[in-house]
């Protein structure tokens, strides 16, 4: 059986495609309440959209920073 | 879908008190309230086993407490694979949820019952309950500048960075419950979809297919639980 760590790398990026999207969608409803609550469609909306995928961005870009530390520190895989 | 199965807790004086609530699903309340109950009793009865054991080496027959006892080592050993010492302190909850869904998902594949975790309320209770506490952890470890580690790297930037943060960890949240609703559920829809095209034999590949399903979601959904704690830990660099 491989090491623990090994799953740990696996599923932490195999998890990051779900995530990019969820952080979409949730930028996407947290957009359309907004707009709903302050009258001002379609403007928040289209701002949480983009920050919605900004944050989806920003895990995936963390998650490469993270693995390309892991890289320099460890000797296997 | 469900209408069309027979499910044996719908019969239950529970069953009918809880469907005169207005708003409410009764079927995975009652379902998760069995399965709580399942784990309670297995909890009880191996806790007196335990209680009058007379020597420490392990039994050599297959009994309900060495089982259980393998189970936990198992999962205690793996937390301790990726947490280090803080795997004991988190054993209570990680364990709790792991045996939770893994026997949500199993009463699913028992016809005449429903899986809870087929619904998603009871995936997105399990969520929040791991990513806040995650973030107790992280607070309670790093203090305040945890709470910095929202804002980014410069000052100037925190407007917009600590909006994306929040938009991530609700993300977070959503991937992790829907991963497993959506597993549980369409596990259960394929069943039942085969099940009405062919009654005889053939839903039976599929019900060995759901038992694998259940054992790699839970995994999945632990797993995943550790990370995200491990990942508040040490969230210094």
């Amino acid at each position: 059986m491989p090491k623990p760590r090994h799953f740990y790398d696996l599923l932490k990026y195999s998890s990051l495609g779900l995530e990019m999207g969820a952080a979409v969608i949730i930028g996407l409803l947290l957009g359309i309440f907004l707009d709903r609550k302050f009258d001002t469609s379609p403007w928040l909306t289209l701002l949480f959209l983009g920050l919605g995928f900004a944050a989806g961005v920003r895990a995936l870009i963390r998650a490469v920073r993270d693995g390309a530390f892991e890289e320099e520190t460890d000797d296997h895989f | 879908m469900a209408s069309e199965t027979f499910v044996f807790l719908d019969h239950t004086p529970l069953f009918t008190a809880l469907a005169r609530v207005e708003g409410i699903d009764p079927a995975p309340i009652i379902h998760g309230a069995l399965v709580s109950i399942i784990i309670i009793a297995l909890a009880v009865l191996v806790n007196r086993s335990l209680k009058d054991r007379r020597i420490m080496p392990h039994e050599k027959t297959l009994s309900l407490t060495n089982l259980l006892e393998l189970a936990i080592s198992g999962i205690l050993t793996f937390m301790e694979g990726m947490m280090g010492k803080e795997a004991k302190r988190f054993l209570p909850l990680i364990g709790t949820t792991a045996f939770f869904i893994l026997f949500s998902n199993l009463l699913g594949n028992i016809p005449g019952f429903e899986a809870p975790t087929a619904n998603y309320n009871t995936t997105l209770a399990c969520a929040i309950v791991i990513v806040v506490t995650t973030h107790i952890v992280g607070i309670k470890t790093h203090g305040a500048k945890y709470i910095k580690h929202f804002l980014g790297p410069a000052w100037w930037l925190a407007w917009l960075i600590l909006p994306i943060e929040i938009i991530g960890h609700l993300a977070r949240v959503l991937s992790l419950s829907v991963r497993l609703f959506g597993n549980m559920f369409g596990d259960h829809l394929v069943l039942a979809t085969f099940m009405s095209l062919v009654a005889l034999l053939v839903p039976v590949i599929f019900m060995g297919l759901g038992l694998f399903v259940a054992f790699i979601q839970t995994f999945v959904f632990t797993l995943l639980s550790i990370i995200y704690i491990t990942g508040a830990l040490e969230e210094a660099h």
